[in-house]
């Protein structure tokens, strides 16, 4: 019990320093989106089939999340019954998403919710990809992002791609596949690289970025687009807004590449406070409200990465 | 060749390094030795670009020293997690699994695995093969025996040695014997400036001041 307090007080402090890194006008938008959000998925969740799909929604990132910890081998060495904190912390985590589960009557998928909660904090995800390293080699290899993220998030692409194929008769059951395959793609980008291999393509700033979103964009296109054709061709009603939604994903990408290097620290994760901003990029394609984020991000974080890279990338501006 | 005129560097009013006169010729091993605080990293860092300096200019062959001519292997060396050795060197331009074969026949490293699992040693063997790989005309090498074992050390000599001709290298070692049995010249740091600069014949000078300095700073 002490030790479940001490990591509460941990995240917590997490929490505080991830909310101190944004700007002040950071706080009253988030703000407002949490509580438009929250209405929004309220008004949403009386219909059956919306509440199931977010709470598969809500498993899947908390998988990738789990794929994702650091932390599993220290928390093993720290407590017989690790997997018992990450189930509470994963439960804690979703507590709005429970109560929202609550007051809009859906209460009954809390159970399934917290079964799968409870399954995935028993996984050794990370560990046994660690053994071995699978080459890929259809990923270009310049893209070191993919392949790394792909070694530590092998079993949700591939849960997620399939579901993708599978669902593909459903209407728009797909384009939510191909947004949560966006979501794991973006979770490669949470690694900083070391500076060397900024130099390595001897590009000066506007040329390096212009390279990173063509070599993101075009891997992202080369996965997904077999299952955007597949789903145009059983949805053909429904090609204008599955092509609109899936330009709004490329367009998301982009601005998640930038977001990782106006904020770029040599060797380190990036900053929470980017974090939480790509979190609102991510999700501004299921939210009418935060549509033109993606692009007044992507025109911000572009200048803020030109000014980020010009140290280390300023000999090549010539 | 790289010269250097008149470099200043301070950091918050202290000043690291104050008016550096160097020539480093081409084709030569330049160590550059110093007890620790006397600016070797600082100097290197600045012939790289991270540090500006607040006088003073560095020229390779009459030009500004820029990154186009620089490979820089620092001291704590860092990777990307979750790639393999290969990958970390397919990353390098113009690089074929050919040109690091040839290297790694030598440096045998299971390029196959992921560097996560290296020791120490190999990771530098690592970087240095990419350092190789990039073939540029400078190398800045930030105590490049440290942490690598006996054979390896030999090995890097031996690289060092045969690359050195058409490039000019700079290198720091806490280790003389390794600097010594590499270098062509040795310059030693002191005062914030290059005190002395040492030529092949003058390194058991060199080992005698040092051992004095070092008695003197222990109160021996």
């Amino acid at each position: 019990m002490e030790l479940l307090q001490a990591l509460f007080s941990i995240r917590i402090k997490q929490m505080v320093r991830a909310l101190q890194g944004l700007s002040w006008y950071h706080i009253p938008v988030l703000f407002t989106i949490a509580i438009f959000l929250y209405w929004w998925l309220f008004q949403r969740l009386q219909e059956d089939p919306f509440a199931i799909v977010l709470v598969a929604g809500a498993v899947v990132i908390m998988l990738l999340l789990h794929a994702s910890r650091s932390d599993i081998r220290f928390m093993q060495h720290l407590a017989a019954r690790h997997q018992l904190i990450f189930w509470v912390e994963y439960s804690l985590l979703l507590l709005p998403l429970h109560l929202l589960l609550l007051f809009a009557g859906q209460g009954l998928l809390i159970l399934p919710l917290e079964m799968l909660l409870l399954i995935i904090s028993h996984l050794q995800i990370s560990s046994l990809q660690k053994s071995k390293a699978r080459p890929y080699p259809f990923i270009h290899h310049q893209n070191f992002e993919w392949k790394a993220g792909m070694r530590k998030n092998f079993l949700p692409f591939l849960l997620i791609y399939t579901l993708g194929v599978a669902l593909a008769p459903m209407p728009y059951a797909t384009l939510f596949m191909l947004w949560l395959l966006l979501l794991v793609v973006c979770t490669f980008l949470q690694e900083c690289e070391p500076y060397n291999l900024l130099l390595i393509l001897e590009k000066k700033p506007s040329q390096f970025l212009v390279y990173k979103i063509k070599l993101h964009l075009f891997q992202y296109i080369i996965f997904t687009v077999p299952i955007l054709l597949l789903h145009l061709a059983l949805q053909p009603t429904h090609f204008i807004i599955i092509l609109i939604a899936y330009s709004m994903f490329l367009l998301v990408l982009m601005s998640s590449v930038l977001l990782k290097y106006a904020h770029y620290e040599p060797n380190e994760k990036v900053s929470s406070a980017s974090s939480i901003l790509n979190a609102l990029n991510l999700a501004s394609p299921l939210l009418p409200f935060l549509i033109f984020f993606p692009l007044i991000s992507s025109i911000r974080s572009y200048k803020q990465a030109i000014y980020r890279l010009n140290p280390f990338l300023h000999d090549f501006n010539s | 060749m790289i010269s250097i005129h008149n470099l200043s560097v301070s950091f918050n009013q202290q000043v690291v390094l104050k008016n550096v006169d160097a020539c480093f010729e081409t084709g030569k091993v330049h160590g550059i030795v110093g007890l620790n605080g006397t600016g070797k990293t600082t100097l290197l860092n600045t012939l790289f670009g991270f540090i500006k300096p607040s006088t003073g200019e560095v020229l390779y062959q009459g030009t500004g020293l820029n990154k186009m001519h620089i490979s820089y292997l620092e001291t704590d060396i860092f990777f990307y997690s979750n790639i393999t050795g290969q990958e970390y060197l397919r990353l390098f331009r113009n690089s074929s699994p050919h040109d690091y074969e040839i290297w790694n026949s030598v440096f045998k490293l299971p390029l196959g695995n992921l560097i996560e699992g290296y020791s120490t040693g190999m990771k530098k063997k690592l970087a240095l093969l990419g350092i190789l790989l990039q073939d540029k005309p400078v190398l800045l090498l930030d105590e490049p025996f440290n942490g690598l074992d006996l054979e390896s050390i030999w090995l890097v000599k031996r690289i060092i040695s045969d690359i050195k001709l058409s490039k000019t290298i700079l290198l720091t070692s806490h280790i003389f014997e390794t600097l010594s049995s590499t270098c062509d010249y040795i310059y030693r740091l002191g005062n914030n400036s290059i005190a002395q600069t040492y030529s092949k014949e003058e390194f058991g000078q060199l080992q005698e001041h040092l051992y004095k300095e070092l008695n003197g700073k222990a109160g021996f």
